[in-house]
C-alpha cells in the first residue's frame, strides 16, 4: 500500500464520527403515502368524487389517464429512492421505466382523448381559472411528499441530485394529479391533457426549481476532507 | 482465506460499527476492501498511473457516503457502486483535461531545451526580486513547479508535503507574486 493511501486511511479512520444510517426505503415509502393519503382524504371530503367514478362507470381514457398518473406517482418514488443510494441502481432504472412509462401513458391517453373530442371550439373556462385551480390543488397535495422525497435525498449520496430531486417533484406531482382527476368533473378533453396528465411535467418543474432553491444535495468532494 | 460471502459479511459488520463511531472496526474495513477497489478500479481504468488517486477519491467517498449504507444490505453492491461512480467522474476528468491540454509538441517552443539552472537566471530582475521576496514555502512552491519544471507530485514529494498543500502555497505564491507586479507597474 503507498503511503498516500495509509495516511488516507489512517486520516479516515481518526476523523470518523458516529452516523444514523439513512431511513430505509419503506419507511420513506410509507410516510409518503400517508402524506399523500391524507391530503387526498381531505381534497375529495371537501371537493367531492366524480360522479362517474361513484358510480363506477368509468371511460377508458380516463382509467387509462388515472393508470399513466399512479406509474409515473410510484415510478418517480422508487426513481427517487433509487437514486439517493449508491448501490440501489436497478431501483432507480425501474422506477425511471415506472415514470417515463405512465407519463407516455398519461399523455398518450390525454392526446388520444384529445384528438377524439369532435369540437375544441374556442378555449372555455376549464382551460384557463378551472385548469389552473386543478394544478394548484395537485401542487398543494404534493408539496409534502415532495419535501420529504426532496429530504431523503438531500441527506443520501445521489450520483445526479438534480434528477433525483427532478423524479421526487414528477412523482410527488403524479400524486396530486391522481387524486385530482378523481374529483375534477372537467370533461373537456384539452384540460384533462394540460392540467391532469401533463401536470406532472409541468408543475413538476416549477416544484423542482423550488426544491432546488431549498434543498442542496451533498456531493463526496475530496475537497471538503482536505 | 475467508470466502467472498464470508467477507462481504464481515465488511457489513464493521460498517456497522464504523456507523457507531468504531474507529479500529473502520480501519480493518477501509484495509480489508482496498485490494478489491483496486482490482475494481485498474481493470477500468486505461490508466496505471492514476489508480491510486481513484482508489483514493473511492475511500473518501466511502467515508462520505457511510450513512447511506444498511447494516440489513449486502456491502458489496454498494461498495461496488461508489467504485464505479468514481472511475466514470476519473474518466470524465481525464476526457475534459485532455480536450483542454494543447500537446507539448504542438508548442513552438516545445523543442527547445530547457536548462532549469538558464531558466531561473533569465528570469527578469524584477521577477526575481518579486519572487524573493515571497514567504519562503510559497517560493519554493512556485521555483520548484515553473523553474525547475517539476510535477506538482515530484515537487510535494520535494518538499515533503501533500500535492494538495503544494498546490495551495503555489496559488498564493502566485496571488502574492501578480499583486507585486501589478503594484509595481501602477
Amino acid at each position: 500500500m503507498s503511503q498516500e493511501l495509509e495516511r488516507v486511511i489512517a486520516g479516515l479512520a481518526a476523523r470518523l464520527e458516529p452516523v444514523r444510517p439513512i431511513a430505509r426505503f419503506r419507511t420513506v415509502t410509507l410516510w409518503v403515502l400517508l402524506l399523500v393519503a391524507a391530503g387526498s382524504i381531505g381534497l375529495l371530503a371537501l371537493h367531492g368524487v366524480r360522479s362517474d367514478v361513484v358510480a363506477a362507470e368509468l371511460s377508458v381514457g380516463f382509467v387509462a389517464v388515472l393508470g399513466g398518473l399512479a406509474l409515473m406517482a410510484f415510478g418517480g418514488l422508487l426513481a427517487t429512492l433509487g437514486a439517493s443510494v449508491p448501490g440501489r441502481e436497478t431501483v432507480a432504472r425501474a422506477g425511471g421505466l415506472g415514470l417515463l412509462a405512465g407519463l407516455v401513458l398519461a399523455a398518450g391517453s390525454g392526446f388520444t382523448l384529445f384528438a377524439q373530442a369532435s369540437s375544441v371550439g374556442p378555449i372555455s373556462a376549464d382551460w384557463t381559472w378551472v385548469g389552473f385551480r386543478c394544478l394548484g390543488r395537485a401542487a398543494a397535495l404534493a408539496v409534502l411528499p415532495a419535501v420529504v422525497l426532496g429530504r431523503f435525498t438531500n441527506a443520501a449520496a445521489p450520483r445526479r441530485p438534480l434528477a433525483a430531486l427532478a423524479a421526487a417533484a414528477g412523482g410527488a406531482l403524479a400524486f396530486g394529479s391522481f387524486t385530482v382527476h378523481l374529483s375534477c368533473a372537467s370533461e373537456d378533453a384539452g384540460h384533462v391533457l394540460a392540467f391532469h396528465a401533463l401536470a406532472p411535467v409541468i408543475g413538476g418543474v416549477i416544484l423542482w426549481l423550488a426544491l432546488r432553491l431549498l434543498l442542496t444535495p451533498r456531493r463526496p468532494t475530496r475537497k471538503s476532507l482536505s | 482465506m475467508a470466502s467472498e460471502p464470508d467477507r462481504e459479511s464481515s465488511w457489513s459488520e464493521w460498517m456497522a460499527a464504523a456507523q457507531e463511531g468504531d474507529a479500529v472496526a473502520y480501519e480493518r474495513l477501509l484495509r480489508d476492501i482496498l485490494s478489491p477497489i483496486r482490482a475494481l478500479v485498474g481493470r477500468r481504468l486505461a490508466d496505471p498511473s492514476s489508480v491510486d488517486d481513484v482508489v483514493q477519491n473511492v475511500l473518501i467517498s466511502i467515508h462520505q457516503a457511510r450513512h447511506t449504507f444498511r447494516p440489513e444490505r449486502p456491502f458489496g453492491p454498494w461498495m461496488r457502486a461508489i467504485a464505479r461512480n468514481a472511475v466514470i467522474d476519473a474518466q470524465r476528468a481525464r476526457t475534459t483535461r485532455a480536450r483542454r491540454e494543447v500537446p507539448m509538441e504542438d508548442r513552438e517552443w516545445a523543442a527547445e531545451e530547457v536548462d532549469p539552472t538558464d531558466a531561473f537566471e533569465e528570469l527578469s530582475p524584477r521577477m526575481a526580486e518579486a519572487l524573493g521576496e515571497l514567504p519562503s514555502s510559497q517560493r519554493e512552491a512556485v521555483e520548484l513547479l515553473h523553474v525547475h519544471q517539476l510535477t506538482v507530485a515530484e515537487a510535494a514529494e520535494r518538499v515533503g508535503t501533500t500535492p494538495g498543500a503544494l498546490r495551495v502555497r503555489a496559488h498564493r505564491g502566485y496571488k502574492a507574486l501578480r499583486a507585486r507586479l501589478r503594484g509595481e507597474r501602477e
